[in-house]
């Protein structure tokens, strides 16, 4: 893999997720009203799971930053779309490597998946005002575990899907099912037990547990870097499925 | 050959002597070995006086396995079959050109070695293997036995093709025939099945990602980023071919002038007009000046101006010693281009040659006579006559000849000529011929049709200006 080529790739991806503020913005925006319309609701939940002096930010804020994280796979996984429908996939390919142009590609959606988590994090934080028995910066290291979740996961869903509207359905489906599931709507203990079962299979569930664990109980690094580690191993589950379905040759249609 | 020494028991590594004036001797491995006409050791081979006097070098490698290069020879160094643009592992059962000299390399298998052993560089389904093959030229595309299935579909069933330096090769064919699959497999999309892809020397089976660095393509479909700039779009390209800095806006600029596109240079791709974007299309294919330049239908849905300039830019580039493959339906472009033919059908190359070469070899000429009342019958040579009404349709080879015969045969019957009219072939009509296809007024879908040029050659254009004599399209001419 050639690095000036990957850069160059990765800058290009910059200009055109640039050419594209709004979503950025929205990105941000939403979580953070979500946040701070459900912190009354999470509180509620959080004195009925047993624990105290919170004001439910402690769930409210690490729960949207994860779900939202998610959001990213429609947003990313059309930039591929995209460059099918503009004829520029194949060309792609006649001057770079696959690999040059998925990791290109993706390299810029990493930082900027990273750097929403991160702000989500900080401006829950200061805003909304999170009780935390732990330290919060610990849990810096979660947000590119999870962006190489996200990231990767989209690239399976690249692989498997042939149609715009397949990438949309299954990506908000996705979404929704690990927010619930993951227990970043509401705490995993208030959930029915099957759902307590299933959950560890789930990425988001790392994030809330880890979350969880430094936020609500106080604990270490130790706690966030098993998470994280379960997020980097979903992830390279996520890339071995999408590397054994990717063709560079499908091509993909808008609808 | 001077020092021919008989294979060394202990390895049984060996270059065998099959070819040449010391065929039959063996020269043994084991170690660097040089081959020349002056080298020295066991590699000297005097006794061609082809080869350069340090010609090329089997070096063997610290992990085993021995390395093939050449040592700047003045004509080359071929391993089976193909000039070696730089150093290449051997196999056993390869073969290595040098002057008149071929040698196969022996190499015993050794369990106790690892040695990364090169594939073929002739595959399955190419010419045959075991007759070496010399190339005819440096071409910067050689296309050997390319093949490629969809499924049960064979779409390429064996093309071959060289495009040399400078030249335009147009590539013809009907939808289907198979053209933009095989530039495909030539940029590197899509993977032959089987057959050899040179591109500058650079097999593109084995090395895609180094034989793309000598290409440029421009695909049938527009391939452009409608939320950047013409002149983002144009960077991008030339930034992936490894230009940079001053350089890289130099060749920005000349592009954009060339193609008309320096005004547009801050406007988004999306907004410019269709014939823009399919300039700035074929742009980006040739921004870093790449010495094989595919374009795939480049001036489909072109307006006239956007069509003009695409070709000045391709005659431009093939001047400046760039080899072009020009996929098109449009066969007055080629006649403009003065690109040579090569015509796809049914997955194979049907015809391949110049303008002129094709018209002599695969067309011929009509000379129709229509007359007051019905057509006289004549009775000439050598020519296929037909007669239909009061037109009296006369094919040859020479269709002035013919036309001065049958004038001098119709006696009493010239007062009720009413016109005469030589017919000659046009790439068109070659076209037409060889793929079996007819005009018809159900079918007006021609390329020469559609641009109203009167479907004439460049020949039969000439012709006209010249003879005073009317000129059209032909209708029947097999």
């Amino acid at each position: 893999m050639s690095r000036s080529r990957l850069l160059v790739i990765s800058r290009h991806q910059t200009k055109l997720l640039l050419s594209n503020p709004g979503a950025l913005v929205i990105f941000v925006i939403i979580p953070l009203l979500t946040m701070v319309i459900m912190k009354t609701t999470q509180k509620s939940a959080l004195l009925a799971g047993g624990y105290r002096h919170v004001n439910g930010a402690e769930q409210a804020v690490p729960g949207f930053t994860a779900m939202f994280a998610f959001f990213w796979l429609v947003f990313v996984g059309r930039t591929f779309f995209a460059e099918h429908a503009w004829g520029t996939w194949d060309r792609l390919q006649t001057t770079a490597s696959t690999a040059e142009v998925i990791v290109g590609k993706l390299l810029p959606s990493f930082v900027v998946i990273t750097a929403q988590m991160v702000l989500l994090f900080v401006i829950g934080d200061l805003a909304l005002g999170m009780n935390s028995k732990g330290s919060i910066a610990t849990l810096a290291i979660l947000a590119p575990a999870l962006a190489i979740c996200v990231l990767a996961l989209t690239f399976a869903l690249v692989s498997f899907c042939r149609t715009m509207n397949q990438l949309d359905a299954s990506s908000n489906l996705l979404m929704l099912v690990f927010a619930s599931l993951g227990g970043a709507l509401a705490l995993t203990t208030a959930l029915p037990q099957w759902a307590q079962t299933i959950a560890p299979a789930i990425p988001t569930h790392w994030v809330m547990r880890a979350t969880t664990d430094v936020i609500l109980k106080g604990e270490g690094l130790g706690a966030v870097l098993a998470s994280a580690a379960v997020l980097v191993a979903f992830a390279a589950g996520f890339t071995t499925l999408a590397m054994l379905r990717f063709r560079p040759t499908d091509q993909k249609q808008i609808g | 050959m001077s020092a021919a020494v008989p294979p060394q028991a202990s390895t049984g590594e060996l270059l065998r002597v099959i070819a040449g004036p010391a065929a039959g001797a063996d020269i043994p491995l084991g170690r660097d070995v040089a081959i020349g006409r002056a080298a020295e050791g066991p590699g000297s081979l005097g006794g061609d006086e082809e080869l350069s006097r340090s010609h090329a070098r089997v070096a063997m490698l610290p992990g085993g396995g021995y390395a093939l290069e050449d040592l700047g020879s003045t004509n080359g160094t071929y391993l089976n079959g193909w000039r070696i643009p730089s150093s290449q592992l051997l196999s056993t059962g390869d073969r290595i050109q040098v002057g008149q000299t071929v040698l196969e390399v022996v190499l015993p298998p050794d369990p106790q070695r690892t040695v990364m052993r090169r594939r073929p560089v002739i595959l399955a389904g190419a010419p045959d293997a075991e007759e070496l093959r010399t190339p005819r030229s440096q071409a910067t595309l050689y296309a050997s036995g390319v093949r490629k299935s969809y499924g049960d579909l064979e779409v390429l069933k064996g093309v071959d093709l060289e495009v040399e330096p400078g030249e335009v090769a147009g590539l013809l064919g009907h939808n289907g025939a198979g053209k933009t699959t095989f530039v495909s497999c030539v940029a590197g999309l899509r993977r032959a099945d089987s057959g050899t892809v040179l591109v500058n020397g650079v097999d593109a089976t084995r090395e895609p990602l180094k034989a793309r660095r000598h290409l440029g393509i421009a695909p049938q479909d527009l391939g452009i980023y409608p939320t950047l700039t013409v002149r983002t779009n144009l960077a991008l390209f030339g930034e992936l071919g490894g230009l940079r800095g001053r350089e890289l806006a130099k060749r920005v600029e000349e592009v954009g002038e060339a193609l008309s596109l320096t005004p547009k240079f801050g406007a988004a791709a999306g907004t410019l007009s269709g014939g823009q974007q399919r300039r700035l299309h074929t742009g980006m294919a040739i921004v870093c000046k790449p010495p094989l330049l595919i374009l795939d239908e480049p001036t489909v849905g072109a307006d006239i101006r956007t069509r003009q300039e695409i070709l000045d830019l391709v005659k431009a580039l093939a001047a400046e010693g760039h080899a072009i493959c020009y996929s098109t339906h449009y066969l007055p472009e080629i006649e403009q281009l003065g690109a040579s033919v090569a015509l796809l059908q049914g997955g194979q190359i049907i015809a391949r040659g110049s303008i002129a070469e094709l018209v002599s070899k695969f067309s011929s000429q009509v000379v129709e006579l229509t007359f007051e009342g019905p057509a006289p019958e004549l009775a000439m040579r050598g020519v296929e006559i037909a007669r239909e009404d009061s037109l009296l349709r006369i094919k040859s080879t020479n269709a002035a000849e013919t036309a001065a015969a049958a004038l001098s045969q119709l006696g009493g019957h010239a007062t009720r000529l009413r016109n005469i009219e030589l017919v000659r072939p046009s790439l068109d009509s070659i076209y037409l011929t060889l793929t079996e296809q007819r005009y018809s007024s159900e079918e007006p879908g021609s390329g020469e049709e559609a641009r109203g040029d009167g479907g004439l050659s460049v020949i039969a254009r000439a012709a006209l200006q010249n003879s005073g004599v009317n000129f059209r399209r032909p209708e029947n001419l097999s």
